[in-house]
Parts: C-alpha cells; sequence; structure tokens
C-alpha cells in the first residue's frame, strides 16, 4: 500500500510514562508492522526508552531531557549521521532541539510535531516560529485540540490533522462478566463501580470516592485500578468516609479483565485531558461510562448516547449518574452497547496508522 | 490583577517550599488549597523538614512531599552531600514551572536559580537583610517578590497567601482555611484510647500546657491549678505533650501539683493522632504552639494563652476561640525568648488562672455545633 518505505525517528524528553507514551510504542510498532523503519530516541532514564527495547523496538539513549547545548549536539548528531525521512516530536523540549538541529543541515528530515495535550500552547513569536514555519506538519489528538491549536498560533489549517489515539479494537472488546470478576478476584454480587488511571488529582478519585460515600449504597464497591502520587491520601480519603467495598490493586498490566468487571466505568478528570484512552477502552468493552466535558472527551462520550456526562468537580451530579446507572441494567446496556460501535468507527488503531502514515507522506512531500 | 502575573495555563507542576517549623508549616496549607483551586491542571508538590511532614501529608491538593531531613547536618560530610545531591536531582527531574518560597531560607533561592522555573516568589527582604550583596543575591533569585507587613499586624496565614497575591490568585475566605487530615489509622488509634478512657466525643478539654520554647509556656503551678478548678467543675481533661526534655519535665511538674491527675497522653501521640484528639474534643487550652494550631485546623474552639508572641500574626486561625493575653504589658509581642533575653516571660507568668478559667467558660457555654 505505502509509496515507499520510510525511516522515521521518534523524538520524546518526557521522562513520564503515561497515554502519551503509549501511543508512540503503539505507533511505531504499527508502522514497524507496515515496512517503515522505526528508532525511538529518548533520554536514558525515561521508561519509554526501556519498553521500546522490550517490545523489540530500536531505541536510542540521549540526552535530551533538557532544552540545552548537550541535547541540541547529540540530536544534531543523529540527525546527521542517520538518514532520516521524517523526525516526529511529542514533547516541547525535543521538538524545539529537533527544529533548531536541522537548521543548515543538507538533506534534513521533515518535522512532525504531535501533540497530545490540551495545555494551551504559548502564543510568543518564537513559538509560532515553531510551529509555523520550523515544522513540516503538525498531529494532535483530538479535533478540540486541532481547532485551539490553529486559532492560538494562525497555522495553515492544511497542515494540522487530528489523529486520535487508536486502540487495538479486538483486544479491547466485552467479555463476560462473571469470567472477569473470578480473575480479577472482585465478588459477583456488587455493582462494581471503577476508575483505570494513574492517581492523580486531576483524574478526580476523590470525587468519586465522595459520590459513592455519598450514594451511601451497600449493593455498590468502588475498584480503583492504577498507581500514583495520591495512593496514600486517596486510600485515607476511601477509610475515612469508611467505604467498606473498595480495591486498590495499583497498576495493572492487562486492564480488559478489570474493566470487564466493572458495571460502571468513572471517569471524572477536571482538567489536563486530551481524548483518555481509559475511557476508550472502557467503551470498547462496552461499559456503561460516566465522565466530564473536560478537554476533548467529547468526542468520544455524548451525553445520553455513548455514555452519561457531568459537570466537572460536581459531586452531586457524579452520584446522580452513578445511581441512575446501577438502578437500570438496560440504560448500562444501551449505553454500553452505543459507546463500543461510537469507538471502533473513530478509535480504531488501524485507523490511526493510516493517518499517520498518510501524514508522514505528506510531510515529505510525496502522496502514497 | 497585578500586570506581571504569569500564565498559570502553560504550567505542569509547581513547588511550595516551607523550611520552618510544625505551626509554620500547617499554616501554609491553604496556599495548596487555593492554587489548586486556582489552577486544577497544576501537580501541586511540598518541600519541608522530614518531621514537619505530618502537618501537611494526606492533604487532597499535594500530589508529593520532599524532605530535607534534619538529621542530615549531623551526618559525615559525604553523606550529607549525597542526600542533598539526591533531593535536588529529585526535584530537578520533577521540572516545576512555578517556585513558591514562603520563608528567607536561602535554600529557596539556590533552587530557584538552580531547577530552571519559569516563575519563582519569595517574601522581600527587609532593612539590613535588603542591602548589599546578599540583598542583591536575594532580589535576582526570584522573578518575584512579596511585601512582608512587619511588626505582627498581619497573620501568618494571610502572609503565605499573600505569595499567590503578588502572582494574581486571591484566594476566597473559604480557601483560606487550615487542613490536617488525621488518616484512618490515627482516627482509629484515637477513638480506640478513648473507648478505652471511657470518653465521649465531644465530652472532654484537650490541654496543651507545653511548647518547645518555655519562654512561651505558663507556669506550671497555675496550669495545675486550672485542672483542679476545671476538673471540680466536671470536665474531663486530656493532657498531652512531647515525649522528651524540658516540656516532659513540665507535665511531671504539673501532674505532681494536681490534687487529682489529669488524663496524661504526653510522649503517646504522633502529630496525627493529635489532631484525631482535638477533633474530638469540646474545647482545646493550650499556648502558643503547634498543638494550638491543630486544634484550629479540625474546628475545635480553642482558649489560647500568649506571652511575647504576637497574637494578630499567631493567634488560632478561623475558629472560635479566646486570646488569654497579658494587658499590664505595653512591651508585648515582642518576639523575645524572655523578658531581657532570659527565658522567662513576665507577661505569661502574670496571667491567672481565674483568666483562663474564664475564657474556657465562654467557650463551653456556647453551643457545641460548630
Amino acid at each position: 500500500m505505502s509509496a515507499r518505505a520510510l525511516s522515521i525517528v521518534h523524538t520524546e524528553a518526557s521522562l513520564g510514562w503515561g497515554g502519551q507514551e503509549i501511543r508512540i510504542l503503539n505507533e511505531a510498532l504499527g508502522m514497524a508492522a507496515r515496512g517503515h523503519r522505526m528508532l525511538i530516541a529518548a533520554p536514558a532514564e525515561a521508561r519509554i526508552y526501556t519498553e521500546a527495547r522490550a517490545l523489540g523496538l530500536a531505541a536510542t539513549a540521549m540526552p535530551i531531557g533538557r532544552k540545552n547545548g548537550a541535547g541540541l549536539r547529540a540530536m544534531r548528531r543523529l540527525l546527521k549521521t542517520e538518514r532520516f525521512d521524517v523526525v516526529n516530536s511529542h514533547s516541547s523540549t525535543d521538538s524545539w532541539l529537533a527544529a533548531l538541529a536541522r537548521i543548515g543541515l543538507a538533506n534534513a528530515p521533515a518535522l512532525v510535531r504531535t501533540r497530545h495535550i490540551s495545555a494551551p500552547v504559548s502564543r510568543n513569536w518564537a513559538t509560532r516560529w515553531l510551529y509555523a514555519c520550523a515544522t513540516d506538519r503538525m498531529a494532535t489528538t483530538g479535533e478540540t485540540l486541532r481547532h485551539d491549536l490553529i486559532e492560538a498560533l494562525h497555522l495553515d489549517p492544511q497542515r494540522v490533522v487530528s489523529v486520535p489515539t487508536g486502540m487495538n479494537i479486538d483486544r479491547f472488546r466485552p467479555g463476560d462478566r462473571a469470567a472477569a470478576r473470578l480473575n480479577t478476584c472482585l465478588p459477583q454480587d456488587l455493582i462494581l463501580v471503577g476508575i483505570v488511571a494513574t492517581l492523580r488529582s486531576w483524574k478526580g478519585h476523590r470525587l468519586l470516592i465522595d459520590a459513592i460515600a455519598r450514594l451511601g449504597r451497600s449493593d455498590i464497591g468502588l475498584v480503583i485500578v492504577g498507581d500514583g502520587p495520591q495512593r496514600e491520601a486517596l486510600t485515607a480519603a476511601a477509610a475515612e468516609r469508611s467505604l467498606a467495598n473498595v480495591w486498590m490493586p495499583g497498576n495493572q498490566a492487562d486492564v480488559v479483565p478489570w474493566l470487564n468487571s466493572l458495571d460502571i466505568f468513572a471517569l471524572p478528570s477536571y482538567a489536563n485531558e486530551g481524548v483518555p484512552q481509559a475511557l476508550v477502552q472502557a467503551m470498547l468493552c462496552e461499559r456503561a461510562c460516566v465522565t466530564t466535558t473536560v478537554g476533548a472527551i467529547g468526542e468520544a462520550a455524548i451525553d445520553g448516547q455513548t455514555a452519561l456526562v457531568v459537570a466537572p468537580q460536581n459531586v452531586d451530579q457524579l452520584a446522580a449518574a452513578i445511581g441512575r446507572l446501577a438502578d437500570s441494567a438496560e440504560l448500562r446496556h444501551t449505553l454500553g452497547g452505543a459507546a463500543r460501535t461510537h469507538c471502533v468507527d473513530r478509535f480504531d488503531a488501524t485507523v490511526m496508522i493510516d493517518r499517520m502514515e498518510r501524514l508522514f507522506f505528506a510531510a515529505v512531500g510525496e502522496s502514497q | 490583577m497585578a500586570p506581571d502575573a504569569p500564565d498559570f495555563s502553560s504550567m505542569r507542576r509547581a513547588l511550595v517550599v516551607k523550611l520552618r517549623h510544625h505551626g509554620d508549616v500547617l499554616l501554609s496549607s491553604p496556599v495548596f488549597t487555593a492554587l489548586k483551586a486556582h489552577a486544577p491542571h497544576l501537580a501541586l508538590d511540598a518541600l519541608v523538614y522530614d518531621d514537619t511532614r505530618e502537618m501537611i501529608s494526606l492533604h487532597p491538593a499535594i500530589d508529593q512531599i520532599h524532605c530535607v531531613g534534619r538529621q542530615w547536618r549531623t551526618l559525615p560530610a559525604l553523606a550529607h552531600g549525597r542526600a542533598e545531591w539526591a533531593l535536588w536531582q529529585r526535584l530537578r527531574d520533577a521540572r516545576y514551572d512555578l517556585l513558591i518560597h514562603l520563608t528567607d531560607h536561602p535554600r529557596g533561592a539556590w533552587l530557584a536559580r538552580t531547577l530552571g522555573t519559569q516563575v519563582s516568589v519569595a517574601p522581600r527582604r527587609q532593612g539590613r537583610a535588603a542591602r548589599g550583596v546578599g540583598g542583591r543575591w536575594w532580589r535576582s533569585s526570584f522573578t518575584h517578590h512579596y511585601p512582608v507587613i512587619g511588626s505582627g499586624r498581619r497573620h501568618t496565614v494571610e502572609t503565605h497567601l499573600d505569595a499567590l497575591r503578588r502572582i494574581g490568585i486571591y484566594p476566597q475566605p473559604d480557601q483560606r482555611r487550615l487542613h490536617m487530615e488525621p488518616g484512618a489509622a490515627a482516627w482509629a488509634s484515637v477513638d480506640d484510647r478513648l473507648a478505652q478512657a471511657g470518653l465521649q466525643e465531644g465530652s472532654f478539654i484537650h490541654f496543651h500546657p507545653a511548647s518547645r520554647w518555655l519562654f512561651k509556656c505558663w507556669p506550671t503551678a497555675q496550669a495545675a491549678r486550672l485542672i483542679d478548678a476545671l476538673h471540680a467543675q466536671g470536665e474531663q481533661i486530656v493532657l498531652t505533650g512531647a515525649p522528651t526534655g524540658a516540656e516532659r519535665d513540665m507535665i511531671d511538674q504539673i501532674i505532681a501539683q494536681c490534687a487529682r491527675p489529669p488524663l496524661d497522653w504526653s510522649g503517646r501521640l504522633s502529630l496525627k493522632e493529635m489532631a484525631a484528639l482535638s477533633a474530638r474534643a469540646r474545647l482545646f487550652i493550650g499556648v502558643d504552639s503547634a498543638p494550638m494550631h491543630i486544634a484550629a485546623a479540625m474546628g475545635t474552639p480553642s482558649v489560647a494563652v500568649f506571652g511575647p508572641s504576637g497574637e494578630q500574626e499567631w493567634g488560632p486561625w478561623q475558629v472560635p476561640h479566646r486570646v488569654v493575653s497579658s494587658a499590664e504589658h505595653p512591651c508585648r509581642p515582642c518576639g523575645l525568648d524572655g523578658c531581657g533575653g532570659g527565658k522567662r516571660s513576665d507577661c505569661i507568668e502574670r496571667l491567672t488562672v481565674a483568666q483562663v478559667l474564664g475564657a474556657a467558660r465562654e467557650l463551653l457555654a456556647q453551643p457545641a455545633g460548630r
């Protein structure tokens, strides 16, 4: 299908591990499967570097964690010695380093920037130069983010494409709840509400604990999958509100049985979201979801059709929505079914790889 | 709005530095509440001394607490250096966009200079400290400085919040409350102890008579007579204090002088348990000390006995209270370590049992609902 095999390097300066890094690796694996040559460039201490190697992807460690001379030299050396068609940058620091390293380089690779997060972009002249002049093509993880970016920096809309993060729709699929609960050792006789997210304040775990406490129903249990800086505080909050049925199993390598153990998936985020991958995964598993309007969540969750949507940081609305779903197996079933259909259309990994591939060819000035 | 207020929307992480004693750290808790309310997308971390960690741990707005070890100075130079280096690396790797420094500790200036934060806020130095090389070095370390109103005319909580006002965040009254979370373990152990002692919630008085600073303490004879008088009126009293040193001796002296000893829980409670105990008490009585601020954070009506320190600056915050202090000492608050620096403060030693008892009766007479 492709005109030719491309040589692509993904740069990532961030040391963190989350949706952004997982998407980069999934994209790289998909592109590699189509015959393109992929390389991941990241700081040695970044988790994506180790994870990439574990997945059998080529990875090189470079000191690109900070905007400084060492980072710039390393980036320039990389682009000089190896002939890439495309550099795909993902965080601010590596985007700057790649843009500056390309200056004056013969046969410089095309620069494609993926913006994963909804944090507003600065509107100063330097940022405008980076996006409008130094970058060939831009991808965002949602349509809302694309609009915001174009508007903030007056970019040519043709050069900015929304490529929502895709999931493996065969891996994330509904399964038998009772069997899943045997697997996860969760009780069969409770209505389980769950969240899968890093334990960070803005994901809204505390609001969820408050909402469950407010409902005060002994037939509802709460499952919190994930780990993070808020763990200690959330454990205390759950204990303080005397919630009896709470499970906090930590990070899970395979979340599918956990999702399929749930009756209701809740993600009450109030900041820093694009289209959350955990939400899409839950929707692909036909879970009935409760979430908010933050970031680009609206591209997946449509209130009353594919999920119930409540205002951010509103415990009353959250509790009411959970109560409504807990009381109606029929509503859960309808929302769950519609959720998968909606997400299969929009968030299929194959579609994501198709679009990124097209974007890369456009960036190097070739059509497929 | 401050014309040079930064744009918070492009920030991801903030670090609040408060390197002082327990009470001061608790009085910085509204900074986290207000900052989180204004910029909910920020990850907020704290840097405090390790022994003060419990004052703010489990605070819902705080993600991570980094600590400077109080004992690091006693380590061999190499081990000390290694601990400092590891801390600095952790802070650098977190890549803070905003640093809020709430004291004039030089560490804040070093961090602001070396961590590469875009925006850093610190108190403006005054008088001699503002002049010379040191003053210039301090000024150029931070991007924003907030003025400190001297002479103890402004409460420490408001002074802390001035750091936020300087960068365009104006905290709502309900965001200025102190916040301390005892946590499930502390609640459980205190409730156990109360049950064993046969005490009901809201039926007893929490009395914390001592402080690490003895010049802020009321004499033991008066404290003992206060306990006797309260006992005579049918009140139950739980006494708390530090496990060691002069504070321990004071508690022993007080108990020895009582007609009937109160329940002595001194040296038995962690700071978190102290908070849970205060929260269960009907009334707190104590001197200007960390437990007094803990009682305020838990919303327990408080009688505060003040000597050389000022209640305008350090009084019980946003809680029903009575301050008992001398009207006969125009010199107070002086902030000195005793009259003439002699470690004994006349203004607190002359306060009578009747004054403290009267204040306690007034608060006990108010309806129990908080």
